[in-house]
């Protein structure tokens, strides 16, 4: 019979072991070390032993005390297995599935702990793909008196930081075209007008408005002027401030989540909802929401096109006003508008305001 | 294949370094950043995995420095070769107070399982492997023991133990439990298994941790007294810079000046 070989630990042997040389000769396993000659027991255990249950155990008990014989792995189990008495056979299969068990725990274990780490990565990856979805949910569950409490908290900043206008033909007339905007809104609608030379406008949560001068100047007629405002007014009626609060909310406490903390949580949120970095969809969709608020209102909404043609040229030229860099091609805009309006019958009533008296009331820069 | 085979010299009590002689020819590989010291005529070369002849092929070689990452050492091995025509020196300093064990493979059945962070510097030709421990169970939480390094030759091979080194021979069926952190290294054939402490009152009270590992024989371990996470743990919770209080552990009530007087052991 083949000779095989394996490590041999026992009574009177070094304690690491020793090889061993091993043979099956008519059903008994012969051992041989440089000191040591012997047989194996009448009454062998055999186990998947050693690191990992890798390997194959023998161990016996013999006068001395108890020996284990680790069979190496390769050819040398082969040939112990070839040889091995059918009345040990139950055994070694035993042991061969206790490794195989080992081996399937082991595997089941490190596709739970990929599946662990993974599961939150992919829902923060969905997270921030399908964030705009997320967050419009989210914000299903805010009441609207949060959107007054965050508009408060805007309109004391604004009022804080910019000279506005209390008084005057072109306060009223932003109050008088707005009002028209929003019938049956659940918000309070403040109309704040900024001495400003940028041509801006911006909406807070809650029905805060905030119309710089320098817009007004640029306007020819008070219906462009009321385009603007559609606009704003559909970004507080559709609530995009607060869905991008909760959107950078969600993204920063997704950063904190895989460690990184640096986000400072409510400052960068007010800072957020000032600097009105509204996605390219929410801006697509206050478009066509103004667009809608103004011809319910009977206003031409040929002015929305009208104005954003301004703004495309204005944008060609040195200046580019800075909120525009946030929003989409003026170019894009007003071609989709005037698709939209092409579709829109009139017949249009005509604001009532005097617009020239309202420019020559405006605040004068030198 | 043939083992390069060198004769070394064991320096210092509690930090020790290791000198090894490399005759003409001969090569050792050290952990990144471990060597001391080198002698003329001995080149450097820092090669990608351990620079043993298991690790054949391009892909083989990804897989080992694969392997090596993720039991949070470097991507490379530093590979020492005398190209004098005499004997030339090398010396590899622990990186920590404990003991520098000299492993003879050979003796050992060619094949030792030890701590990831444990090895130091080895004759040219072990091979260095990842074992995982697979007996599950709660083993995969345990931290320490579950990502292991697998040293395979017959050649020399020295790995570093924290603080007071334990030897320790198990018989057939001879058992021992360890905290996960303090095994150092076990011949193959030792039964290493973690286990959690099962008591959640001692697991949270006892700051043992929570696993501990039973050993079973046949076969040697060797244990540290002092493994690097505990006394980076003791570091760090005395830095005050880090976070940590500047008195002394004794003190309940911290830094201040009332804890520096109950504590006793103010330093001005």
């Amino acid at each position: 019979m083949a000779l095989f070989t394996g490590r041999l630990f026992g009574p009177g042997l070094a304690g690491t072991g020793e090889a061993a040389q091993a043979q099956w000769q008519h059903g008994q396993l012969l051992l041989q070390t440089p000191s040591l000659h012997l047989e194996i027991g009448a009454d062998p255990h055999i186990t998947g032993g050693g690191f990992n249950a890798e390997q194959l155990r023998v161990s016996w008990q013999a006068l001395e005390g108890e020996f284990v014989f680790f069979v190496d792995a390769g050819a040398a189990q082969a040939a112990f297995l070839e040889g091995l008495p059918p009345q040990w056979r139950a055994q070694v299969s035993g042991a061969q599935r206790t490794q195989s068990r080992v081996r399937a725990r082991w595997r089941w274990g490190i596709a739970a702990l990929v599946l662990c780490l993974s599961v939150p990565l992919a829902a923060l990856v969905a997270l921030v793909v399908r964030s705009d979805a997320v967050a419009a949910w989210v914000v299903q569950w805010v009441p609207p008196a949060m959107d007054a409490k965050l508009g408060d908290l805007v309109l004391a900043q604004t009022q804080a930081q910019m000279r506005w206008v209390d008084r005057g033909p072109a306060v009223d007339a932003l109050r008088q075209m707005g009002e028209k905007l929003v019938p049956g809104s659940p918000y309070q609608y403040r109309w704040l007008l900024v001495d400003h030379p940028d041509i801006n406008a911006f909406a807070a949560p809650g029905g805060v408005v905030v119309v710089f001068s320098g817009l007004l100047q640029a306007a020819d007629t008070p219906e462009e002027v009321a385009a603007v405002l559609a606009h704003e007014v559909a970004h507080a009626e559709l609530r995009h401030g607060l869905q991008g609060m909760v959107k950078s909310l969600g993204l920063q406490a997704g950063a904190v989540l895989l460690g990184d903390a640096t986000g400072v949580a409510v400052p960068g949120l007010l800072s957020h909802l000032l600097e009105r970095q509204f996605s390219r969809e929410a801006e697509r969709a206050a478009d066509a929401e103004g667009l809608r608020r103004l011809v319910a209102a009977g206003i031409n909404p040929g002015a929305m096109v009208v104005f954003m043609q301004k703004l495309a040229a204005k944008e060609k030229g040195v200046g580019v006003p800075q909120w525009l860099s946030t929003h989409p091609a003026p170019e894009d805009r007003a071609a989709w508008l005037q698709a939209q309006v092409a579709t829109q019958q009139g017949p249009w009533q005509p604001l009532a305001i005097d617009w020239a008296n309202v420019k020559k009331n405006l605040p004068q820069r030198p | 294949m043939a083992m390069d085979v060198v004769d070394y010299e064991i320096f210092g009590s509690e930090m020790q370094y290791i000198e090894v002689e490399l005759d003409p020819g001969e090569a050792a590989v050290g952990e990144a950043g471990v060597m001391m010291y080198m002698q003329e005529g001995i080149q450097m070369d820092t090669i990608f995995g351990d620079g043993s002849a298991q690790q054949g092929g391009f892909f083989g070689k990804l897989m080992g420095a694969g392997k090596r990452l993720i039991t949070g050492e470097g991507l490379f091995t530093t590979v020492f070769h005398n190209e004098a025509d005499g004997k030339r020196r090398v010396a590899f300093a622990a990186p920590y107070p404990g003991k520098i064990v000299p492993m003879d493979l050979a003796q050992l059945g060619g094949t030792l399982i030890c701590q990831k962070d444990s090895f130091l510097c080895a004759a040219k030709g072990v091979a260095l492997g990842i074992a995982f421990q697979k007996k599950l169970g709660v083993g995969l939480f345990g931290g320490e023991g579950f990502i292991m390094q697998k040293l395979d030759g017959d050649g020399m091979a020295f790995v570093h133990a924290g603080g007071t080194l334990m030897e320790r021979t198990l018989a057939p069926g001879e058992s021992l439990r360890v905290d996960t952190g303090c095994v150092v290294a076990f011949q193959p054939s030792v039964d290493f298994d973690i286990q959690f402490v099962g008591k959640i009152k001692s697991a949270i009270f006892g700051g043992e941790g929570l696993f501990f590992a039973t050993l079973r024989g046949p076969g040697k371990i060797w244990l540290q007294s002092l493994p690097l996470s505990r006394l980076a743990n003791r570091i760090i919770l005395s830095a005050p810079a880090a976070g940590g209080r500047s008195a002394d552990q004794g003190s309940l009530l911290g830094a201040g000046v009332l804890g520096g007087l109950l504590g006793g052991d103010s330093d001005d």
